[in-house]
């Protein structure tokens, strides 16, 4: 196997920078003492509503000493030494207060002010003490979850993040509950890698890959966002892009997503117990999907709504699915040693049966204050549940999106005929699920052998058991027999996944004064993550009896052959971080990263990514002069981070075969690339935050150019070379550009009266710009990957004239002849539709995408808050709107000559696309949408209630997520545009189950 | 409370501790960056002597898939065949109407099981040279006649069916050359020095085919009468590795025996070398019933097909006789009456319709066809029935099958197409 010299001096260049960090921690002298002091405690309030704030940092300055604010906002503070300290409180989203306190305060109030720019607030970096925003010369999107889970509680991680963060789009895979979806940062920036941002809790990395599906399935599947309890999660952080994401490395380029879980606070145990109930069922059910007609041959109307008559029958294709959540913390602690431990335990019915989610949480944080110097947090966590489908498509949904409406298939009475699948036999017969268990410990050793110096060591360990089952029993009814087939006689697929990974990151930060007055802040690092996965499948066919299901049991185990596979990749990684600022103002940072990593080519040396960026608090000069601008900072940041290749793909591989004989053979699988190395992700941002009118109004913009460089791209092998398939190679360059805009005002701050408004919204072009001569690569029926056009562009002939007659007749079909880059932008003269090309129709992200949130606070204890999120300019592939017109020939459009004189593009292109057998714009929806995604109310219960439940606190609120969609361009289309089934590149709707609404009432105790 | 409190050495012992894990981690730095794929087999650990055996036998076993892609889709260019798959590539071949650019890669269907199998042969023919002879496990000259020979059959295949082709990412070659590297490797096969009676004969009548090709019929008939006429070798399908042909006509019925291919008589008596089966379910087609099942053997060389050159090359001699008592050798064998001759004209005739019947299925058809110059079937520019609305237009004019796009377009040797014609050569 490949190694060569360069490990070596890997090694020595890594155990030369851990060596000179422990010789800097050698060199410091003890100075820990045991002491005992005073006490400092109080409550921190919201400025105007004067609302008790939870989860705000207290610490004293210049000492280890810190505690957390309770759900009632109190703190307290013991063995503080001397007799005045300073105090400094911090909270995402409020203005840090630094005041002198008097050992011994035990009534202190601070008032906290909202603040739509917090330059001040401490966001994770990668270095050993995360960087103030101040310092940070590009954008990272910070939400405050726990925040946000008291007013506004979402079921899980991907609602917390969709329309919250500009340049983060996310777009679920189902209506399902506990499908995941697919998340996109500052647009897509891989041809053939994945697109997913990588994942951090507490600094462990975990594998946020998308896990199998169910065989068989249109489901997404799940993935480790999913499986995280929003109850658990102080913030998430999203660092967005290369610029930003330098330290990180080598997959980085993507983004990062931070999660960071809350910790405990010194003082009294604090119980907290949240209780949710709620339900999930699909709106507005008639006019979401379509009614189906058919001529009968007497020229009588036949016509069928699938859900409507199936209710109407007592089988209902959906129901309402009932939402259950229990959740309690316990947090406390003293000086040394916090604590936060919790549990849940959550179902979650989805929409239409069996679909349910079970999971069971337990989560322990720990946080001690080992000395004066040394402060060790360790994190504990495990997951464990069972997530069961309905398996969409030809067993679920199929008879809603393409049912069969001929005679031949009525003659059951419903639709299905002899041998065809109902629905709910389907959900009863078939079980599809997942269980899983995910354990994730960290353990993060902070060391401070002086005050200029800071060492920071994170281990962390993270396991993923998860195991997909697809059962059917031995069934006995012959109908049952009859419509299922071979599977009916017992089946059993199992596929199990156990993915590790492991995680070693230390870096060490040195701080000095040089001079003129410039500081200085020096970090080095080393970072190892470790990825092991390990996969098998088998699948047993015959049971003997009804109820056995053990594969062990089936009489064919031998059918499906047994697979088993196993996957390593490994990254180490070294960095240097010079930051240098003057006055607290002027920053400028430049680092250099670099990597090596088991899925880069034998002869592709380790890389290298800089990173440069500065930032300048313009509004802190002397010379500043303008007072309604209270806060300005300027911005700019230039890096780059990298995408690893697939495992393995560098390597000339053969395959194992059964030679002549049925011995053991092997044969070339896979020509390798010896120098294929990473994808490399360069962006320049710029952009500027601002603190109007006394920071009642807030505005971040930014502006990003980003290239992804080196862009692997899968080139045939010629098939004379002897290996089949395709070779990788570092050829693709693409381009993102983009704006992102944030605003966040308050409107009214009163007594009893706050109004806060935050609006998104971001802007982004994609383009690739070269593919060095590869075709366009096909996926999926209509999109294409081409040169000079956005990544995975949908492409078709454009019907752009027809002439429909009073009976129906479509005549004059004329197709758009294409015009400018390539003859293949719409626009161009008219044309015969047998020799019009397949112009540009859409691309498959959206390319503006917003929201707009309202918050009011009412009498300080009843918050009303509502978000509505948009997006505009995305295409998707839609065979639930195609196939019904085109192939089953039953929509309106079909048998009303009226509907198809009032749509002659539509109707020309079903002619078009029967005549040429090329999917054109029946087979496309356009996604633009705005949707009411969440409103909530919540109220805090008053003191004399609390004292009957004998709680300290109590809120209650009710949400409502997913309400009708406000406005959809597309009208023909029944896509709904909040859901698409394929994770990739490939953009579809393929009989997904549309987003459900879900209401939630909760219930929040503190004790 | 404290919970951890080592004292004022603590932190120090923490880091030293650290300190000594690092290195004892990072000694392990190349284990870590060398990781394995365990499933599957590095080129460099399989291109080892140990090895040798194992992929000899399973470069034979490639050769056999090659073999039945081979024999299945020029039967359908040729219309042996008519196809009834909703492939496009299927019925592209079908209709002789295979395009450069689709970008569909349906020559590969052919072009690259065959290429993969002569590449496989080369390589390991050239290890086999230069690995020391005590280090190879098994008998180096049985190791050496053996890749040639299939080699030989590879490159003998893809000269024989495609217009213009290119060897190990090199320029395009006309067939000419082609048929020449077919013979080198018979020759390096038969100088071998290998006592493997069987391959050697396979090398003998791939060699006279080969020559034949090249119009050389006295030197084929100087090999060919080198093989007895009891020899033959045919491929060694199992569960794990079947007979495409029956599982694309009998088991999936993607493809359905044309009508002059059916019920074939000689003298009113039905020849037993061709038969067929109509079946109505699922679908209306006709099976062929020389290949019964998924384990059915394909005859890669035989001595009847030796026979058969010597008859070839009798009758371009002069030696009309002499061709009719070969082609009577074939009669009696299949138990249908003696031929009795005619004119040169008639002989040759009925010479190339004993090939078709002698030889129905082997992957003999598309050769003769180019070397006889035999007119296609349908002729060029009869409509194309299409199946399930796949297909239509008409018969395209191809008569060799061109070099497929995965090789001209990913091939940076690859000058652009200039030999190729696409239309009879």
């Amino acid at each position: 196997m490949r190694r060569d010299s360069r490990t070596d001096k890997w090694m020595a260049t890594a155990l030369g920078l851990i060596a000179l960090a422990i010789m800097f921690a050698g060199t410091a002298s003890p100075t820990h003492a045991q002491a005992t002091g005073g006490s400092i405690a109080g409550i921190v309030v919201r400025f105007g509503s004067q609302s008790p704030v939870e989860g705000v940092r207290i610490e004293v300055v210049n000492t280890t000493l810190q505690t957390m604010t309770d759900a009632a906002g109190r703190f307290r503070l013991t063995s503080v030494q001397g007799d005045t300290v300073i105090l400094r409180a911090t909270r995402i989203g409020l203005q840090p207060v630094t005041q002198p306190v008097s050992v011994g305060s035990t009534d202190l109030r601070v008032v906290m002010q909202d603040a739509a720019i917090s330059l001040d607030q401490i966001v994770v970096t990668g270095t050993s003490e995360g960087t103030q925003k101040r310092a940070l010369g590009n954008a990272v999107s910070v939400l405050d979850i726990s925040a946000k889970q008291v007013v506004a509680p979402v079921a899980n991680v991907e609602q917390a993040l969709k329309a919250n963060a500009p340049g983060v789009y996310v777009l679920p895979s189902s209506g399902q509950v506990g499908s995941s979806g697919r998340i996109r940062v500052r647009g897509v920036s891989s041809i053939t890698l994945g697109l997913q941002p990588i994942l951090y809790i507490d600094g462990v990395r975990v594998d946020n890959r998308s896990r199998s599906r169910i065989p068989g399935s249109n489901q997404e599947g799940t993935n480790r966002l999913g499986d995280l309890d929003p109850a658990d999660i102080e913030s998430i952080e999203i660092i967005k892009g290369p610029a930003a994401a330098t330290l990180y490395g080598t997959d980085a380029s993507s983004g990062v997503i931070q999660v960071i879980t809350k910790r405990g606070a010194s003082g009294a145990s604090r119980l907290v117990v949240s209780a949710s109930a709620g339900a999930n069922w699909i709106h507005d059910q008639e006019g979401r999907f379509r009614t189906y007609y058919r001529r009968n041959p007497d020229g009588s109307l036949f016509n069928y709504h699938p859900t409507q008559f199936e209710a109407d029958r007592g089988t209902p294709f959906f129901r309402t699915g009932q939402v259950r959540d229990l959740d309690i913390q316990l947090s406390g602690g003293t000086n040394d040693l916090q604590y936060y431990v919790s549990g849940g335990n959550n179902l979650h019915e989805g929409p239409m049966a069996p679909n349910n989610a079970r999971t069971s949480r337990a989560r322990a944080n720990f946080t001690a204050i080992v000395n004066s110097k040394t402060t060790l947090v360790a994190n504990a966590a495990y997951t464990g549940g069972k997530t069961t489908f309905n398996n969409e498509g030809f067993r679920g949904t199929w008879q809603i999106y393409s049912p069969c409406i001929s005679a031949a298939c009525w003659t059951d009475g419903r639709g299905f005929a002899v041998g065809g699948i109902p629905h709910d036999d389907a959900a009863r017969v078939y079980k599809d699920y997942e269980d899983r268990a995910i354990f994730t410990a960290g353990t993060t050793v902070t060391y401070r052998p002086w005050e200029s110096f800071t060492n920071r060591l994170v281990l962390g360990f993270d396991k993923s058991n998860v195991a997909f089952h697809t059962v059917v029993e031995l069934q006995t009814d012959p109908r049952i027999l009859a419509a299922f087939g071979a599977n009916a006689l017992g089946f059993h697929s199992l596929a199990r996944a156990d993915i590790t990974t492991k995680t070693v990151d230390y870096a060490g930060t040195y701080r000095t004064r040089l001079p003129r007055q410039i500081d200085s802040k020096t970090t080095i690092g080393f970072q190892y993550l470790g990825s092991y996965v390990e996969s098998s499948g088998m699948t047993g066919r015959r049971f003997p009896a009804p109820g056995i299901t053990a594969i062990s049991a089936a009489a064919d185990r031998t059918t499906t052959a047994p697979s088993a596979t196993f996957l390593e990749n490994n990254t180490v990684g070294i960095f240097l971080e010079e930051e240098l600022s003057l006055n607290d103002r002027l920053f400028v940072t430049a680092a250099i990263r670099m990597d090596d990593n088991s899925a880069f080519g034998e002869e592709f040396s380790p890389i290298t990514y800089p990173k440069l960026s500065a930032s300048w608090v313009a509004s802190e000069e002397p010379f500043w002069r303008f007072p309604f601008i209270n806060t300005f900072k300027l911005r700019a940041a230039y890096g780059q981070s990298g995408r690893q290749p697939d495992n393995f793909a560098s390597l000339a591989i053969y395959s194992p075969i059964s030679a002549p004989g049925g011995v053991a053979g092997v044969a070339p699988a896979s020509l390798g690339n010896a120098r294929l190395g990473p994808e490399r992700g360069e962006e320049i941002e710029a952009g500027f935050d601002a603190g109007l009118l006394d920071d009642r109004l807030g505005i971040e913009f930014t502006y990003y150019n980003k290239y992804t460089n080196d862009a692997i791209l899968n080139q045939t092998t010629p098939p004379s070379l002897g290996y089949p398939g395709s070779s990788p190679v570092n050829i693709g360059k693409i381009r993102n550009t983009g704006l992102e805009l944030q605003v966040k005002g308050s409107v009214l701050r009163r007594e009893n009266l706050d109004w806060d408004l935050a609006f998104t919204s971001s802007y982004n072009t994609n383009r690739v710009l070269d593919m060095r001569g590869i075709p366009p690569l096909p996926i999926g029926p209509t999109q294409q990957t081409r040169q000079g056009w956005p990544l995975a562009s949908f492409f078709g002939p454009k019907v752009i004239g027809a002439t429909v007659a009073d009976d129906g007749t479509v005549s004059n079909i004329r197709c758009d002849g294409g015009r400018g880059r390539d003859g293949l932008e719409p626009g161009g003269p008219a044309v015969d539709c047998a020799t019009a090309p397949r112009v540009y129709l859409g691309r498959n992200t959206p390319k503006w995408e917003g929201s707009l949130a309202s918050n009011v606070t009412l009498l300080r204890r009843l918050e009303l808050s509502a978000l509505m999120d948009y997006s505009i300019g995305s295409m998707a592939y839609s065979y639930n709107d195609g196939y019904p017109c085109d192939g089953l020939r039953a929509c309106e459009i079909n048998v009303f000559p009226e509907v198809a004189k009032a749509n002659p593009l539509l109707a020309g292109d079903i002619v078009r696309s029967r005549e040429t057998q090329v999917l054109g714009i029946l087979y496309h929806t356009d996604m633009t949408y705005a949707r009411l995604r969440q409103v909530s109310a919540s109220y805090i219960l008053p003191d004399r209630l609390l004292r009957a439940l004998r709680a300290s606190a109590a809120t209650l609120t009710m949400t409502a997520r997913n309400l009708p969609i406000l406005y959809q361009r597309d009208k023909h289309t029944r896509y709904d545009p909040d859901v698409e089934s394929n994770n990739g590149q490939f953009q579809l709707n393929f009989f997904a189950v549309p987003q459900p609404i879900q209401f939630l009432t909760s219930l929040r105790l503190t004790f | 409370m404290r919970i951890l409190d080592l004292g004022c050495r603590g932190p120090r012992t923490l880091f030293v501790v650290g300190a000594l894990a690092l290195p004892m981690n990072g000694c392990s730095l190349d284990r870590l960056m060398s990781v394995d794929p365990p499933t599957q087999v590095l080129a460099s650990d399989a291109n080892n002597p140990s090895q040798a055996t194992v992929l000899v036998n399973s470069m034979v076993g490639e050769f056999y898939t090659a073999l039945g892609a081979y024999v299945q889709y020029t039967a359908e260019f040729t219309d042996i065949f008519d196809s009834f798959s909703v492939s496009t590539a299927r019925t592209t071949i079908d209709a002789r109407s295979l395009m450069s650019g689709l970008g569909l890669g349906q020559q590969d269907l052919v072009y690259g099981p065959l290429q993969r199998t002569r590449w496989y042969a080369d390589d390991v023919l050239a290890k086999l040279k230069t690995w020391p002879e005590a280090d190879i496990v098994g008998n180096r000259a049985d190791l050496i006649a053996t890749a040639a020979a299939y080699g030989g059959y590879a490159t003998l295949m893809l000269a024989e069916g495609f217009c213009s082709m290119t060897f190990d990412g090199g320029p395009e070659v006309s067939r000419t050359v082609a048929f020449q590297g077919a013979i080198q490797r018979f020759d390096e096969a038969l100088a071998s020095g290998t006592m493997n009676a069987n391959i050697l004969n396979m090398a003998r009548v791939g060699k006279a085919r080969t020559l034949a090709d090249l119009g050389n019929l006295t030197g084929a008939e100087a090999v060919a009468a080198m093989v007895p006429t009891s020899f033959s070798i045919s491929t060694l399908f199992d569960a794990n590795r079947t007979n495409f042909i029956f599982s694309a006509t009998a088991q999936n019925q993607d493809a359905s025996l044309s009508v002059p291919y059916v019920g074939r008589t000689h003298m009113g008596v039905v020849d037993p070398r061709m038969l067929s089966q109509s079946v109505t379910s699922p679908r209306r087609t006709i099976v062929q019933r020389k290949y019964t099942s998924l384990t059915s053997q394909i005859t890669i060389a035989s001595g009847r097909e030796a026979e058969l050159i010597i008859a070839e090359a009798r009758l371009a001699a002069g030696d009309i006789p002499g061709a009719v008592a070969i082609i009577n050798l074939a009669h009696a064998r299949a138990g249908l009456t003696q031929y009795g001759g005619g004119t040169p004209a008639e002989v040759r005739d009925h010479l190339i319709e004993e090939r078709r019947l002698e030889l129905f299925l082997e992957g003999q058809h598309l050769g003769d066809m180019l070397r006889f110059k035999l007119p296609s079937v349908p002729p060029d520019g009869t409509p194309y029935v299409p199946f399930n609305g796949v297909g239509g237009g008409s018969y395209g004019a191809l008569r060799c099958l061109p070099i497929p796009p995965s090789e001209y377009q990913n091939n940076p040797n690859f000058g652009g197409i200039s030999i190729s014609t696409y239309t009879a050569p």
